[in-house]
């Protein structure tokens, strides 16, 4: 994929070298999220088990 | 410097204008940038100096291709060492925590399909001193993103940055504007 970086008001192309690190940001970037969301998902996941809202968890929890 | 409380008559010199100006404090605004076509990254130069210790920026406007991904931050070439910890705010008011350790970028917020809105604070870019910054903004409403976020993160190194650069953690941005504003040292 080409990408294109921008340097004030000038906009060029990605040396390979710039898009390569910019495809690595997006794949760590992507997995942190993909994370994120994987551990929010099984949090309401117990949740739901449990017959509880996330307040209602707190709650309990003191 | 000193503010000059003028009276009727009197007349304003450059001198006392230009004092007056420095003794006045709040936010100058430095730079304004604007947000290309689909562009992965944006660096803005000559954003912070010796003139200033302190800055806001605030980026407003444009879309992403890639909404809810992570707005990240890059000061000058550094490309480590960038310690992040903030929190997330969903949809249903579940709160998630983010942190990042030794990053190749520091998150300061999440881009946005409508408009992308966020506003950082920078304390000390071009201190030789480690880089500090508390950011806050908002992102699309759906399940899958947070409504609300709030990051405080550091570039830990001591190099003087004069320049950053803005890059999502996917996709690309379009449009919008990058201010920079410096905060007077003055009272």
């Amino acid at each position: 994929m080409t990408h294109k970086i921008q340097i004030d008001d000038v906009v060029r192309d990605a040396t390979p070298e710039e898009a390569a690190i910019i495809e690595a940001q997006h794949a760590a970037e992507a997995q942190a999220e993909a994370d994120r969301l994987s551990k929010e998902q099984a949090r309401a996941a117990v949740l739901a088990k449990l017959g509880l809202t996330a307040d209602e968890a707190a709650a309990l929890l003191g | 410097m000193a503010l000059t409380t003028f009276v009727s008559g009197q007349v304003l010199t450059a001198a006392q204008l230009n004092d007056s100006y420095a003794a006045v404090g709040g936010l100058r605004l430095i730079k304004t940038q604007t947000i290309g076509s689909a562009v992965s990254s944006v660096t803005v130069t000559d954003a912070f100096s010796s003139t200033y210790e302190n800055y806001k920026i605030v980026v407003s406007g444009g879309t992403s291709s890639s909404p809810t991904s992570y707005l990240l931050i890059q000061f000058g070439a550094v490309a480590t060492g960038y310690y992040v910890g903030g929190i997330q705010v969903n949809t249903g008011g579940s709160v998630a925590g983010a942190s990042q350790n030794n990053a190749t970028s520091g998150r300061v917020g999440m881009t946005t399909a409508d408009a992308l809105a966020v506003s950082i604070d920078v304390i000390g870019p071009n201190l030789a001193k480690k880089t500090v910054w508390g950011s806050m903004g908002t992102s699309d409403a759906n399940a899958a993103s947070a409504i609300g976020y709030w990051y405080a993160g550091s570039e830990n190194g001591t190099t003087q940055h004069t320049a950053f650069t803005l890059l999502p953690g996917g996709g690309t941005l379009t449009g919008g504007t990058i201010r920079v504003y410096g905060y007077a040292n003055t009272n």
